[in-house]
């Protein structure tokens, strides 16, 4: 062979050059030791999330400062005794319907209640109703949509379940529960976890579909390991990213089914208050004190566009090709 | 090497595959992925099976771990018939024989460290007690593969594409297996690194005393790994036998012409057009009638369209061509 | 080689990523004359596609070329404006890809889109002329039923196919140079040989020079005259493919060759050691040192020049350097 015979004189002549250059092999070794321990130490940092989210509040400001905008307004919301000195079931018939001044930042509604005091504790209501209920949907739809992804058998009948929920115009189907129930915070939760878990197990699903066929998933079933741990360890940390940015997009759809169920009067009820009940109230004061509409709606707003821009941020983010 | 002993054999193994059907406006229609496969693969021997993609030989080392069910045929291992075994039994099954995957990239988990990626079969089938135990053991398995045990809380995506073939490698290795089962293992790899892991792999079978099924569509690597190849077109054995009498003197028309259509590394033997099979692939949806392979054979008579070759045995080996033999 | 229908004079191509500097591409200098087919051969990640997508005007974002020209018939493409750029791609240089899939469009007919290519360059040309001169082309690079596939979609068509279809596309304007990068990769052995034989006699026939891009040296022994082999962004030897094939200088392209399993010996295969380098983070001197059998004190400190050990025949290695009263054939 050609290349063969060639090794010997290449050799040959790299024997009489390294002669002449004075390199014992056992330099040569340490010299390409070095090297190697080198390289060893510049091998690339995992992507974890801490570095993921830093790069994204590198690159994306907007989803950042919605970051800190939630953050504010969470802080407020938890530490509202704190921040105001009001009652916010206190009515005050002195004060009915004042603009906002220095005294009442946002004004004060028709029975003299401080609408800034009613917000931070109306607040504490949306905030709930938009974390407990989404974060249990989502449990049942991650559970339910990789059994049904994984398990064929299973498949038919989660998902025309899932079709069933989704068939139905949420509002009317919350109301419908709302109505049975009766109207208790309790079972706002329970009617919103009822809706949203079916969205949730058709992603879930579709992710798990996707992962089930690819080679490492093979690989585990190769090995022997069990369904329940091929589920766990290997479809379920691999969805994590997209679960994360659909539960900052899916608090805002819980916030305002809340706000529409307390508009309709089957949600929150008075003296309680949350951001759409108050809106809900304030709708009859629209023209003669706008002030009662605009400053519940504005948070219900902030919150909203907060949180879809941090979920795109994330999505981004996340994404492992976006790259 | 003994002849005599069998460590796994399939008897005519068949997998197809029905197409929807379209909520029957159309005809149903059948892939006939692997069609009636029987082999033999002996005690520490490396058996390759190749072919063109569509071949079916993926499907068949799928199928010989059950991974994919068989629709028809025996799987028998160790004189035990293991096509009807349960999950559970199945389990025992899988410490005798592993797999390696073809894509470095796709066949780790992402987000499992090696300690994680090498343990798991430690794990699952109970072979270590303690956390010590399981460490110690991924770390002499790290060692066997060529990979620094320092590197065990490293993520798969910080390795280069050899590396990572060498953690599937250990992992396969975990339990001890006695058959592997290697998909395409050097195919997404670069020439400098494949020589690695070819090498590598043939120094743990004198090691290890393994038995490979080498799944392969590289006919230089294939010569170079095998003792035995078989040869598969459209789901059937064209050709099975001893790897040197076959590159030698091939004597089903496809594998002459798959040998010839390797590019040759000599620039002074450049390929003459008449070594060239031209057409494409059949599809295994609708696979010709007789033999599969006539519509691209030069040699086709009447009799390949109406009748089926049978496997025929030429001393040491056997192939499925009317004309194999007669010159 | 004045009248060179290619010259790639000392190009660089440098990715600022996030980590760093990634110079893909190091100063690489490759000619190529009229009706030449010459092979860049190489493992990945060793800057030979990041080449042609210098010269394609290609380049994805945190990349750029900084550096050296690209002359194609005297004219320089890094100095021309992207509009005039455009008129030569796929008119005077085409490319074909790896993956035949993926370069056509999925919901238009073959036929449609290798007669779009076609008009774009050909503004007066009506569509039935175009019609009948893709059929033509399709006949050409041996689709059978030519007139019956143009109607077809690239999901309804085989590999090989596909892979006929993209050459047609790359070779319906009768270009000067064809860039192939990895043509056969993707594609079954029998069908990589029908597609190297029918690239070689298109080339014959239209006498169009072919930039060969590849992993495979069977294909580049094969198909090629000439011959780069690149590794971490250079070239680290260059001449005709007889020559290296005959005489290898650089102990890389040795290493290459020992390591492909050939269908003649069973000897045990020759390893290059370790992998390849971090392009964010080179070994200081020559870059393939740490991985080379002969490597010198000298090739840890200093990166070598190209020497000429034979008349067209380059090695970037040491072990050719000209000792002091040799003649010298140093290029730079």
């Amino acid at each position: 062979m050609a290349s063969f015979e060639q090794a010997a004189s290449l050799a040959a002549r790299a024997a009489v050059k390294s002669v002449k250059n004075q390199f014992s092999p056992q330099e040569r070794m340490a010299a390409i030791q070095r090297i190697e321990e080198e390289e060893l130490q510049f091998l690339p940092e995992p992507d974890t999330m801490k570095t993921k989210l830093a790069n994204m509040c590198r690159e994306n400001k907007v989803a950042a400062l919605s970051g800190v905008v939630l953050a504010v307004m969470t802080f407020a919301i938890i530490f509202a005794h704190k921040l105001t000195s009001y009652d916010p079931n206190a009515v005050n018939l002195m004060e009915r319907l004042l603009p906002p001044s220095p005294a009442h930042w946002c004004g004060t509604d028709d029975l003299g209640r401080d609408i800034f005091t009613r917000i931070l504790y109306g607040g504490r209501v949306s905030l709930l109703v938009g974390v407990i209920p989404t974060a249990i949907s989502m449990v049942i739809g991650v559970l339910l949509g990789m059994i049904s992804g994984y398990i064929r058998q299973l498949e038919a009948v989660i998902m025309r379940l899932a079709d069933i929920v989704l068939a139905f115009p949420s509002i009317v189907l919350a109301m419908v529960v709302m109505y049975t129930l009766g109207a208790t915070t309790t079972n706002i939760f329970i009617a919103l976890s009822m809706i949203g878990w079916a969205k949730t197990a058709r992603v879930v699903r579709s992710h798990t579909l996707s992962l089930r066929e690819q080679e490492f998933v093979e690989a585990a079933r190769a090995m022997g390991v069990k369904k329940g741990t091929i589920m766990f360890r290997h479809i379920l940390p691999n969805c994590l990213p997209s679960l994360i940015v659909l539960f900052t997009l899916n608090i805002p759809d819980a916030i305002l089914s809340e706000a529409n169920l307390s508009f309709l009067g089957v949600g929150t009820q008075p003296p309680d208050s949350s951001w759409g009940l108050m809106v809900s109230q304030a709708r009859t004061f629209a023209q003669s004190s706008p002030w009662m509409l605009i400053f519940p709606s504005l948070a219900i707003l902030i919150m909203v566009l907060a949180l879809n821009f941090l979920g795109d941020g994330l999505r981004d983010a996340m994404d492992p090709h976006g790259r | 090497m003994n002849r005599s002993e069998v460590l796994l054999e399939t008897r005519n193994l068949t997998k197809e595959y029905q197409l929807k059907n379209n909520f029957g406006i159309r005809k149903k229609q059948v892939v006939h992925a692997v069609s009636g496969v029987s082999i033999e693969i002996y005690k520490g021997e490396t058996l390759s099976l190749v072919g063109e993609s569509g071949c079916g030989k993926s499907t068949l080392g799928r199928l010989l771990l059950r991974l994919i069910e068989p629709t028809e045929g025996e799987i028998i291992f160790e004189g035990q018939d293991i096509t009807g075994y349960s999950e559970k039994e199945m389990n025992q099954v899988y410490k005798e024989i592993q797999m390696i995957f073809q894509d470095p990239y796709a066949s780790l988990n992402p987000r499992m460290r090696v300690r994680q990626l090498i343990g798991e079969p430690l794990i699952t089938h109970k072979v270590c007690q303690t956390r010590e135990e399981t460490d110690k053991r991924v770390k002499d398995l790290m060692h066997m593969v060529g990979i620094r045990p320092e590197l065990i809380d490293r993520y798969p995506h910080q390795f280069s594409g050899g590396q990572r073939q060498r953690i599937g490698i250990a992992r396969a290795l975990a339990l001890n297996p006695r058959l592997i089962v290697c998909d395409e293992p050097v195919s997404a790899l670069d020439v400098s690194i494949q020589s690695q892991i070819l090498n590598l792999l043939k120094d743990l079978q004198q090691e290890l005393y393994l038995t490979y099924l080498f799944i392969s569509h590289d006919l230089g690597v294939v010569h170079y790994i095998s003792d035995r190849i078989c040869v598969m077109f459209l789901g059937k054995v064209c050709e099975i036998g001893q790897t040197e009498e076959i590159y030698k003197n091939p004597l089903h028309p496809y594998t002459k012409f798959l040998l010839q259509a390797v590019p040759s590394m000599d620039p002074d033997k450049r390929q003459q057009r008449e070594h060239i099979l031209t057409g494409e692939i059949p599809s295994a949806v609708n696979p010709p009638s007789g033999c599969r392979f006539r519509t691209r054979c030069p040699y086709a008579k009447e009799i390949c369209r109406t009748s089926e070759p049978e496997l025929k045995s030429f001393g040491t080996r056997k192939a499925a061509c009317h004309f194999a033999g007669a010159g | 080689m004045e009248d060179a229908l290619l010259q790639i004079r000392d190009l660089h191509t440098t990715f600022y990523t996030r980590d760093g500097l990634v110079r893909a591409v190091d100063g690489v200098s490759i000619e190529i004359a009229a009706g030449e087919s010459v092979g860049i051969v190489g493992e990945s990640g060793c800057g030979k596609s990041m080449t042609a997508m210098s010269l394609m005007g290609l380049l994805k974002k945190p990349g750029k070329v900084d550096g050296g020209t690209i002359l194609f018939n005297g004219q320089d493409l890094t100095a021309m404006g992207p509009k005039e750029r455009r008129k030569l791609m796929g008119n005077r240089i085409s490319m074909i890809f790896q993956e035949p899939m993926t370069s056509l469009n999925p919901v238009t007919t073959v036929g449609r889109q290798v007669r779009e290519a076609l008009l774009l360059h050909n503004k007066e040309m009506s569509r039935t002329q175009a019609r009948d001169r893709v059929i033509q082309v399709f006949q050409l690079v041996g689709i059978p039923d030519a007139a019956k596939r143009y109607h077809e979609y690239p999901h309804q068509l085989s590999g090989g196919l596909r892979q006929r279809v993209m050459i047609a596309m790359a070779m319906v304007c009768d270009p000067g140079l064809l860039i192939a990068d990895e043509p056969t990769t993707a594609l079954d052995v029998t069908i990589e040989a029908q597609i190297l034989h029918l690239m070689k006699q298109l080339q014959e026939e239209k006498g169009t020079a072919v930039m060969m891009i590849t992993h495979n040296l069977g294909v580049v022994a094969q198909f090629c005259t000439r011959l780069y082999v690149m590794y971490a962004g250079k070239v680290m030897e260059s001449g005709t493919v007889r020559e290296i094939f005959k005489n290898v200088c650089h102990p890389y392209t040795e290493g290459l060759m020992r390591s492909v399993p050939d269908m003649e010996s069973k000897e045990r295969l020759y390893n290059i050691r370790g992998m390849v380098p971090s392009m964010l983070h080179l070994p200081k001197g020559c870059r393939f040192c740490p991985r080379c059998q002969y490597s010198m004190a000298k090739c840890f400190e200093q990166e070598p020049g190209l020497y000429e050990p034979s008349p067209g025949h380059l090695v970037r290695c040491f072990l050719f350097e000209p000792e002091k009263g040799e003649e010298s054939h140093e290029q730079k």
